[in-house]
């Protein structure tokens, strides 16, 4: 049983590499190339069922080493895979949302002559995540990181005729690289006091804080928390396949993952935890609150991940890394079923991305409705649909704990705003009349655009259960609380509900808004970019520019270095040129001047 | 009067006939002067005992001083050449010398005249029989460094005839 | 001049080199001095203007007034010391004096007053023996009394005379003056190590010569002495430009050449010996100097004359000069940088 595990969860992997090993075989046989990736990914995924079932059967764990990679000095680096529970769970679903959305991308994509190139990215998108899941040591864990980063980078500014896209993929580089920074920082430190890079041995010792803010700060470039959060809603000029990849089970899940890995180091420093938790709640927070608002369908999908990205922070925060993969993985699932949803709206509509234009869908495309509908009823947390099963432990955790009552009403509000804009986007949406032009071609009737929704939505609503059902019981802890708690997620969202209904209400009857400066804050994204991307750096280089031209023009080139190094010589050289006159009398001057005082002062 | 007070007198009349030379007279008068201060040069030499040396250098230096008075009084064929007293400047810094040699002696009123014998006792021979010790020296184990001195002479000469031939 | 007087001038020159380099005694010593000083005189004037003869004058008086204190100092020394042998000159106040005199003909930064001068009025040819045999004679009376030279007069003189070679070139535009502001700058490397390694300020000496009499043979070949005219150097013999731009750099002491090889041993050695300080000084001075022999070397090689060209194209035809000696000369003096260990082998050190 324990071969089987690894061989078929490392086979599993390489599946992955076939299709791009064809591509550099046969690189101008295009035409079926993105047919072969996706079936690569359907292939990949069956093979990582069978350990799954047996890792659920029997609970085993392994680390496999087969490679001795180099070593410096008594510095080892191995190629090392870490198959535990996180990564054999997360492989499966990680490559069971990618086959669905590789399959949507066929129909999504059909006309960018580049297709196959677009698969070979999003295939090697999936590829570096899995490296990441996998990797038993930091240096492996970190090209896996730097890899998403770096394609994450290419297929976000996929359309870079246009400038917006280009910007957006610039944003996403440098924000992650704030976030590498931190990683690096954690790296040099193990390297310098612990002098290991394998997980095991890093789980030996003991981790400072310095230490684990280093973790921290790459979490929150790589999962966009708050502070380097404006790249994510920016990310949404990549097209939809692009955002569905990126949102569910690659990229910004990442930096949680990284902090999952890393639990057993930081469980036992409240300082840190409590820098998740309020991170974590605010990005969770502020991200709900600009949601509410937004216009733009992807832009409000996007602010949703967001949100719930936070909510993961604030469970790794509340110390149960569990409850955080699990919320992990059943968000996965209704993500990126919204995201094809919208992508299949958008798509219909024509390149239409405002929600105020749509309406009226529901009887127009059936089924991206009802899946559309089923993944938000998931996403706000509707009994017995996935999210349920991941998001009402965590607010029941958070219920029962007794660390951070700001950090509880936050998150309690921001149950309230999630359920608000979901209702908002599908009211928008599906419901009222047709905003838009009625000469449009809509049909949902390709076998591509259907398929992988409907297997998504069915996802949405089976695996929250499914994977409840599997968790060993050790990692639970079981609580019991009074009914009012127990019922307060519900009545929280009930209630966003009701308030959502009333707000749209108000939009009908074209009242104007009543709170202008909040209406204003939310729709302006909490003027964060402005503030982060005009203000410091106009700041910051009106100071630069200050500083180049006093210090380095002024100072340096014309006082000291090399204008005064002219003006020397020049001064010098005419000095001397001067002297120079063709009379005797200066000869013999310089003879008796200069040997009476040399004599004098050398005897 | 003993030899130091000689010596004194000698030296005070070398400043002077050198001032007198330095100070640009006409060229005749110049010529005049370098002779005595040439003479005066050998007399100082006498007096300190080398009799032979001061005897050689007299007749060597006036050989070549006589020359030269010859060569300026043929060149100054001007009619009232200009001398010391016609000459300001030049009247006024040989007294200006003049006083100051006096206030000197007279202020200081201390004379020391030291006799650099060492110097010339190269060859450590007795004090009367220096010189001409040397001078047998010169033509016995230096015998080829008179060629060398011989050479020197007939290349200043042709040098000399070389430059004042002037263009060829 | 007739060919008697060359014959007995040449001869005198050489004798009087000769004679110093191998007298025992300072008498001759300075007599050798003397004859070198008479023997130049004529050659000088040679072709016989008032330039020449000014030259020639200045020339005259400054050695005259150099060996008379020359001889002041070999008679203060046998004074003190009772004798007259070269090597020995321990009297410190004679040292020092001599040090000086030697200066004075070696023409280092107090005194170099008369070098570029006396360069800028004499030709060509008689200029290259005065920048390059005439200082033979003084550095090897150097070397010889080397271990009792004043080290501090000799590194101010070496530091001083870097700089003015240095800055009096940046500002000419004349060959002979620039090259005479070299030679300045040359003879403060050699005596910067004389006292610390007297066989490397010979090697120095060695390569300066060289090189400068690459360079003189190849402007007495084209007759320019203007840095103006050098842009028409083409027109006369085009290899020339090539051969002035090696020789140059190589003067400038520009690494892969002949020219670096002295600069690089005598830098290691003084910082051998603590004096970083004073290598550092050095070095940076010669920047200067590279920079004025690039002035030369962009005009000769990288610009044409503003001018149409009316003269002839005399590359053509066949040079009436000799030419023997050019390119062996330019051979050495660009090429001898990777036989450094021979020359060290050479100059025993």
């Amino acid at each position: 049983m324990n071969n089987m595990l690894n061989t078929m969860t490392l086979m599993s992997i390489t599946t992955l590499t076939t299709p791009l090993i064809i591509n550099l075989i046969f690189p101008h046989k295009t035409t079926k190339l993105p047919m072969y990736y996706k079936m690569a990914v359907k292939y990949a995924f069956l093979i990582s069922l069978p350990p799954l079932l047996s890792f659920i059967h029997t609970g085993q764990e392994s680390i496999i080493t087969n490679w001795k990679w180099f070593s410096i000095n008594s510095f080892n680096l191995t190629m090392s895979f870490k198959l535990d529970y996180f990564s054999i769970i997360f492989i499966p679903i990680a490559l069971y949302v990618t086959w669905s959305i590789l399959e949507f991308s066929q129909w999504y994509m059909n006309s960018d002559p580049n297709i196959h190139q677009f698969f070979k990215y999003l295939v090697m998108f999936l590829l570096t995540m899995m490296i990441l899941i996998t990797a038993n040591n930091l240096f492996q864990l970190f090209i896996g990181w730097e890899g998403v980063g770096i394609m994450s980078f290419m297929l976000i500014g996929w359309w870079h005729g246009r400038s917006d896209a280009n910007t957006a993929a610039l944003q996403a580089i440098l924000y992650n690289r704030i976030g590498d920074m931190g990683l690096m920082l954690t790296m040099v430190w193990l390297m310098i006091n612990i002098g290991l890079w394998d997980l095991q041995h890093i789980f030996m010792t003991k981790m400072n804080t310095l230490a684990l803010l280093g973790l921290v700060i790459a979490a929150t470039g790589k999962s966009a928390q708050f502070g380097l959060h404006p790249w994510l809603p920016s990310a949404m000029e990549g097209p939809t396949p692009v955002s569905a990849l990126l949102h569910s089970s690659t990229m910004v899940v990442a930096g949680v993952f990284l902090l999952i890995r890393f639990y057993p180091m930081m469980k036992d420093n409240n300082t840190i935890l409590t820098i998740i938790l309020c991170m974590g709640a605010i990005t969770s927070l502020f991200a709900a609150i600009c949601a509410t608002t937004q216009n733009d369908i992807k832009k409000i999908v996007a602010f949703s991940t967001s949100s719930q990205l936070g909510l993961m922070m604030v469970t790794m925060g509340l110390n149960q890394p569990h409850r955080t993969f699990l919320h992990m993985c059943t968000h996965a699932f209704f993500k990126a079923t919204l995201f094809l949803c919208s992508g299949s709206i958008i798509h219909n509509l024509n390149n239409e991305q405002d929600i105020r234009k749509m309406g009226g869908l529901l009887n127009i495309l059936p089924i991206t409705s009802s899946a559309l509908m089923t993944s938000s009823l998931a996403l706000i947390g509707t009994p017995f649909l996935t999210g349920f099963y991941s998001k009402d432990p965590i607010i029941e955790t958070m219920n029962m704990s007794y660390i951070n009552s700001w950090a509880l009403t936050t998150t309690l509000i921001t149950t309230t705003l999630t359920a608000m804009y979901s209702l908002r986007m599908i009211y928008f949406t599906l419901l009222n009349q047709p905003r838009f032009i009625p000469l449009l071609t809509i049909n949902e009737n390709h076998p591509n655009l259907k398929n992988p929704i409907l297997r998504l939505t069915l996802g949405s609503i089976f695996t929250g259960y499914l994977l409840t059902m599997n968790i060993p019981t050790t990692y639970m802890n079981p609580t019991t609380m009074p009914p009012m708690l127990k019922m307060s997620t519900l009545l929280v969202t009930i209630t966003g509900l009701l308030i959502a209904m009333e707000l749209n209400s108000l939009t009908n009857k074209l009242a104007a808004p009543p709170l202008k400066h909040a209406y204003n804050f939310s729709i302006m994204q909490g003027y964060f970019t402005h503030l982060l991307h005009r203000l410091l750096p106009l700041a910051s280089l009106q100071m630069s520019q200050y500083i180049a031209t006093m210090l380095m023009d002024l100072n340096w080139y014309e006082k000291i270095g090399p204008k005064n190094q002219m003006n020397i010589h020049t001064t010098m050289s005419s000095y001397i040129s001067s002297t120079q006159k063709g009379l005797i009398k200066t000869y013999f001057l310089s003879f008796i001047i200069s040997i009476p005082m040399m004599m004098i002062l050398a005897t | 009067m003993d030899m130091v007070m000689m010596v004194y007198l000698f030296s005070f009349l070398l400043v002077i006939s050198f001032v007198a030379f330095a100070s640009k007279p006409s060229p005749v008068y110049g010529g005049l002067s370098l002779v005595v201060s040439g003479g005066l040069g050998c007399a100082i030499v006498v007096s300190l005992g080398s009799t032979f040396l001061g005897l050689i250098m007299f007749l060597v230096i006036f050989g070549g001083m006589l020359v030269v008075f010859g060569y300026t009084a043929a060149m100054s064929t001007e009619e009232y050449p200009e001398s010391w007293v016609s000459n300001t400047v030049a009247l006024g810094m040989l007294l200006f010398v003049l006083l100051l040699k006096l206030i000197w002696y007279f202020v200081l009123d201390k004379v020391e005249v030291a006799t650099v014998i060492g110097l010339f006792d190269v060859v450590g021979n007795s004090y009367v029989s220096q010189d001409c010790g040397g001078v047998s020296l010169l033509y016995g184990c230096g015998g080829w460094i008179l060629m060398f001195l011989g050479w020197i002479l007939f290349m200043t000469i042709c040098v000399v005839l070389e430059i004042v031939r002037g263009c060829d | 001049m007739s060919p008697y007087m060359l014959l007995l001038t040449c001869t005198s020159l050489l004798l009087g080199t000769t004679l110093t380099l191998a007298s025992n005694h300072w008498l001759t010593a300075w007599m050798g001095l003397e004859i070198n000083t008479l023997a130049m005189i004529p050659l000088m004037t040679y072709p016989n203007h008032s330039r020449s003869t000014e030259s020639a004058i200045k020339y005259f008086l400054t050695q005259a007034t150099a060996s008379m204190m020359m001889m002041f100092a070999i008679i203060q020394n046998a004074w003190a010391t009772n004798q007259w042998t070269l090597t020995q000159m321990s009297n410190n106040t004679a040292s020092i004096l001599m040090t000086l005199t030697l200066a004075i003909k070696l023409g280092l930064a107090p005194f170099h007053f008369w070098v570029p001068e006396v360069t800028q009025g004499i030709p060509l040819l008689s200029g290259m023996i005065l920048l390059t045999w005439q200082k033979v004679a003084p550095v090897s009376i150097m070397y010889q009394i080397s271990p009792s030279l004043n080290m501090k007069i000799l590194t101010t003189l070496a530091i001083l005379s870097t700089l003015t070679g240095g800055w009096g070139g940046l500002n000419q535009t004349h060959l002979r003056k620039i090259l005479a502001y070299s030679s300045i700058s040359h003879m403060g490397w050699t005596i910067i190590i004389m006292p610390i390694n007297p066989n490397l300020a010979l090697l120095n000496l060695f390569i300066y010569i060289i090189i400068t009499t690459t360079i003189f043979l190849t402007l007495n070949l084209a007759q320019v002495t203007k840095i103006k005219s050098l842009a028409n150097l083409w027109n006369k013999s085009t290899p020339m430009t090539m051969i002035i731009m090696i020789t140059l750099m190589s003067l400038g002491s520009l690494p892969p050449l002949t020219g670096f090889m002295p600069k690089w041993l005598i830098l290691q050695e003084l910082v051998n010996n603590n004096n970083i300080a004073t290598a550092t000084l050095m070095a940076m001075s010669t920047l200067l100097n590279l920079f004025f022999y690039m002035r030369i070397i962009y005009t000769s090689t990288l610009t044409m004359f503003p001018t149409t060209n009316n003269s002839k194209l005399q590359w053509m035809y066949a040079q009436t000069k000799k030419t023997t000696m050019i390119p062996p000369l330019t051979v050495i003096s660009s090429m001898l940088l990777p036989l450094t260990p021979l020359c060290l082998t050479l100059f025993q050190m």
